[in-house]
């Protein structure tokens, strides 16, 4: 260690132990050389609407349909979100519905959605059922007049989907959000940027993966349920692993890159669990895009190393995504990015990064970051937000439209409301979700029926 | 018999006029035409909120030419003006944060909207060059305060079947004439004061109502 860097660390008071006590991904990567990407603070100056919620519009009455796991979770977080009272919930199974009634009490519990979609007092629905069941219930929700935000992906086969973003693109007067959350993360948006600047270089492949020892089954209190509760393990149901979980990782890719897969192929099987599913618990696709970049991506259920990310690969740095958090890795020859000279430099063991953090002149700093990053709104919590905002925005547009003109002129109205929107929240629209679930799916088809797929245009069109 | 026809002649004459004063050809607001601003200002920055929205409707006395060919007489014009602005339709330049609270202030729940309608309208002068310039008097009332104001409305004949009403030099209004305080937020811990005039302007394009067109 140099004088510097002993002063550096003399100066900063960082022992051993707080910094392993504190130590997360962001250190070790910093440590590695990686320079930390983090959107911008907001400066006390400008008003918080963008990142307080409490005054950013008039509340949603929102209601959750499917009470699963991920749906209590959304349930969860619209608790946080004080302009999105839950006045309604919806499951076929009274267990599912006992347990939301305690996230959400002054909700009121319904066994059949279509009951639900009669209460005029809902205004948006947040459908969270099984991917197989969301067909019905959104085209449903739709037709009611309700703001829909439709988990991702949006059905498990092609024409399911089509008919979803059909639905959802001719259905002007309401918001329609896919679940594709990492589209509203504002940190995900700074990424975007960056890495459309050509900051890494030419884009040469990337890679994503998610490993977690989980078996993916959910107890089921009778045979009978057994299949209804685990939907995710059997072809009929299942979007499998890919279409489950990938998509999002591989959404992201495609949308920071903005490439368009021309092929898919694909391998997996059950490898680790032997009961009687039928979904692959690990697998493995490579998407092909007409420049020749690909994106290999893998999963698996079976071991939880290294757990999930996502790497872009340039000519000039690579990109490391995890979670909320992202690193660039540069190149010996890359040449010098301008903003690297305004940036605050480290040095950590044998490699230097910069971070890009107002208070991350020191190491201290970046132990204090790490401890900052589990206060950040999750991208779940801020596609919530962003729908319920745009349910707002849209839905008293709409109205106030209408108190004026002629509804009925749907031309009209769009453009009206192309105008008004200009300024609505980062959101997946029914085009993001429809792409990323064909590519999803035919993936999924790829992986079991173990040959590549080519894509063809006809699919892309909504 | 000449009394018959004086009397005959004299009751046309009267429907006639009667007619006249009565009869007018109605205008419907158009979507893409609307749109109201108002400027604003505050310790911080100068602020603005518009609305794309302005409805209601504008009555024309019928012997009005519409054609912008044919010279307008002067003189005064009678008209109905009828316009409503839905509160909430008015979006500031500073975001959704502070759309909710102008809402707030304007208590747009008890007051949803912000209405005009014509008392006088006049028409002095025709200039050599540009639209004319109607003299104004209506009533508007906001925050359900009511208020008498003036206003020069240029006013031009885009077709014959469309007009444009629009103010060439904004009206300054008072928050405090209509009983609503200017805002002082405090927003990320820096108190903000708003400043109680504002500065309106708006332009209204209106195209004959279908019914008048068949």
């Amino acid at each position: 260690m140099n004088d510097n860097n002993k002063n550096q660390f003399e100066n900063s008071k960082v022992t051993r132990r707080n910094f392993l006590q504190n130590a997360s991904f962001a250190t070790m990567m910093a440590m590695l050389g990686g320079i930390e990407l983090r959107a911008a603070e907001q400066t006390q100056a400008q008003p918080q609407q963008e990142s307080s919620p409490t005054k950013r519009g008039t509340p949603v009455n929102c209601a959750v349909i499917g009470c699963g796991v991920w749906g209590r979770e959304i349930l969860t977080t619209l608790s946080q979100i004080p302009t999105a009272p839950v006045v309604a919930i919806c499951d076929n199974y009274q267990p599912m519905l006992n347990r939301s009634k305690k996230l959400a009490p002054n909700a009121e519990a319904f066994d059949d959605y279509k009951k639900l979609l009669e209460k005029k007092e809902v205004q948006a629905v947040i459908v969270a059922t099984p991917s197989h069941l969301h067909k019905n219930v959104v085209i449903d929700a739709l037709k009611a007049g309700k703001h829909v935000y439709c988990e991702a992906p949006l059905a498990h086969t092609v024409e399911d989907a089509q008919a979803i973003a059909k639905a959802a693109q001719e259905a002007v007067k309401v918001n329609f959000q896919s679940g594709l959350q990492l589209r509203s993360d504002k940190q995900r948006h700074f990424l975007l940027q960056f890495i459309r600047s050509g900051a890494a270089g030419q884009a040469i492949k990337a890679r994503a993966q998610w490993h977690k020892k989980e078996s993916w089954t959910r107890v089921s209190p009778n045979p009978d349920r057994q299949k209804e509760t685990n939907w995710r393990l059997y072809k009929e149901t299942s979007p499998g692993l890919i279409g489950e979980i990938g998509i999002h990782q591989i959404d992201e890719i495609l949308w920071f890159l903005m490439a368009k897969p021309k092929s898919v192929t694909g391998f997996g099987g059950v490898l680790f669990y032997k009961d009687d599913r039928e979904v692959a618990d690990t697998i493995q696709a490579v998407f092909q895009s007409a420049s020749g970049l690909t994106i290999d991506y893998e999963a698996t259920l079976g071991n939880s190393f290294d757990a999930d990310y996502e790497v872009i690969y340039g000519s000039d740095a690579a990109i490391m995504v995890r979670g909320q958090k992202a690193w660039m890795f540069k190149e010996a020859d890359a040449p010098l990015l301008g903003w690297e000279v305004y940036a605050k430099k480290e040095t950590f063991y044998k490699d230097s990064g910069v971070v890009l953090r107002a208070d991350a002149s020191k190491i201290i700093s970046h132990t204090e970051g790490a401890s900052k990053e589990s206060s950040e709104p999750t991208p779940l919590y801020q596609a919530l937000d962003a729908f319920v905002y745009n349910s707002d925005l849209i839905g008293t547009a709409v109205e106030d439209y209408a108190s004026s003109f002629d509804i009925k002129d749907t031309a009209a109205l769009k453009k009206f409301l192309s105008e008004e929107l200009k300024n609505k929240a980062l959101a997946a629209t029914a085009e993001d979700g429809y792409l990323a679930t064909v590519y999803a799916l035919k993936a999924n088809e790829s992986i079991e029926k173990k040959t590549k797929i080519d894509i063809q245009k006809e699919w892309l069109q909504i | 018999m000449k009394t018959t026809i004086k009397i005959i002649a004299l009751a046309v004459a009267l429907t006639v006029t009667g007619l006249n004063a009565q009869e007018f050809v109605r205008f419907s607001p158009q979507p893409q035409g609307c749109k109201v601003r108002m400027e604003g200002t505050s310790t911080i920055h100068d602020w603005y909120a518009e609305s794309a929205i302005i409805g209601g409707s504008v009555e024309l006395d019928k012997n009005l030419p519409l054609d912008p060919a044919v010279k307008l007489p002067t003189g005064k014009i009678n008209a109905k003006v009828y316009a409503k602005i839905p509160s909430r339709s008015l979006k500031s330049s500073s975001g959704r944060a502070m759309d909710v609270i102008m809402y707030e202030y304007m208590d747009v729940k008890q007051y949803p909207t912000i209405e005009y309608r014509l008392l006088e309208m006049d028409l002095p002068s025709i200039p050599a060059r540009g639209n004319p310039i109607l003299k104004t008097v209506g009533e508007l009332v906001v925050h359900g305060v009511t208020n008498k104001i003036t206003m020069d409305v240029g006013f031009e004949r885009i077709a014959k079947d469309k007009i444009k009403f629009y103010l060439p030099v904004p009206i300054t209004l008072k928050m405090t004439d209509f009983k609503i305080n200017p805002p002082n937020p405090n927003i990320g811990g820096v108190g903000i004061k708003t400043g109680d005039e504002v500065k309106v302007t708006f332009e209204w394009v209106l195209s004959l109502s279908t019914e008048e067109q068949k």
